[in-house]
């Protein structure tokens, strides 16, 4: 049996945004925001994090970063993430689950520095 | 996962450390002579040149004992100085006394590193003067 707790609902006195937020992800969510440091050894980007809903990661360095949703990933072999701009994100609503899985990262040089942004139900 | 960017495109050549060069030579009054260069100007490492405007001229200031050829070579050479093409040139006889012959064009050279703009003269008379000029104007600007 479903329950519908209060948060599921829209009470009707929450900013636009919220409103529109608890009506799409089956409740509110909140934004955190991160910096994460890369090096030329694999790392954690995100976490597995079954409560994401949505995120985007901006690559500030001045190094290529190559993302993997497993451990074993290499430089050059892996989604790309061009140096200075490269932006990589997912939404619930086109990837699904692939938004919930980790995600690992290698730079081609260290401290690569990395903006993440990541929308989450509270 | 979507990957995209916020690369933006790059400046043109004018935005890009763009520097205005005027690579100029006169040789007033000058008796016949072979070819001799007037005036060089390299494209240094990390920059090109857009050549945009090349002029030439001759003025006979005293008459020649036998007329000759006159030349006056405005050309770019390879890096490996092993080819060259002209640009613009005069080339021919000029008896008369006070006269003036000039050619100029606007022209859009791309000259990469190591090329060498070279400005050249030279007179077959026998006797008499002449005066050069050679004039190019250039935007210098990061490759």
């Amino acid at each position: 049996m479903a329950y519908l707790r209060p948060g599921q609902v829209v009470r009707g006195d929450e900013a636009l945004a919220s409103s529109f937020a608890i009506r799409r992800y089956g409740g509110p969510t909140r934004v955190v925001v991160t910096t994460r440091s890369i090096g030329t050894t694999v790392s954690h980007v995100l976490r597995n994090n079954p409560d994401r809903v949505a995120y985007r990661i901006y690559n500030r360095s001045t190094n290529s970063i190559d993302l993997s949703f497993s451990s074993d990933v290499t430089t050059g072999a892996g989604i790309p993430l061009p140096a200075s701009t490269g932006i990589a994100e997912a939404d619930v609503e086109i990837e699904g689950e692939l938004v919930i899985q980790e995600v690992h990262g290698i730079a081609s040089g260290a401290a690569s520095s990395l903006l993440v942004v990541e929308v989450e139900r509270v | 996962m979507r990957i995209s960017s916020y690369a933006v495109a790059r400046p043109a050549y004018y935005d890009r450390n763009a520097l205005s060069l005027m690579v100029n030579a006169t040789a007033a009054a000058v008796a016949p002579h072979a070819f001799t260069t007037r005036v060089t100007q390299t494209c240094p490492a990390g920059t090109k040149y857009l050549w945009e405007y090349a002029y030439v001229s001759i003025e006979r200031n005293t008459a020649a004992g036998v007329s000759g050829t006159i030349y006056t070579i405005d050309r770019v050479v390879n890096a490996a100085a092993t080819d060259l093409v002209s640009i613009i040139a005069t080339g021919a006889a000029y008896p008369t006394v006070g006269g003036i012959n000039y050619i100029s064009t606007a022209c859009a050279v791309s000259v990469y590193p190591g090329e060498q703009i070279q400005g050249l003269t030279r007179d077959d008379s026998t006797g008499g003067t002449v005066t050069y000029v050679i004039g190019n104007k250039l935007t210098e600007y990061s490759a």
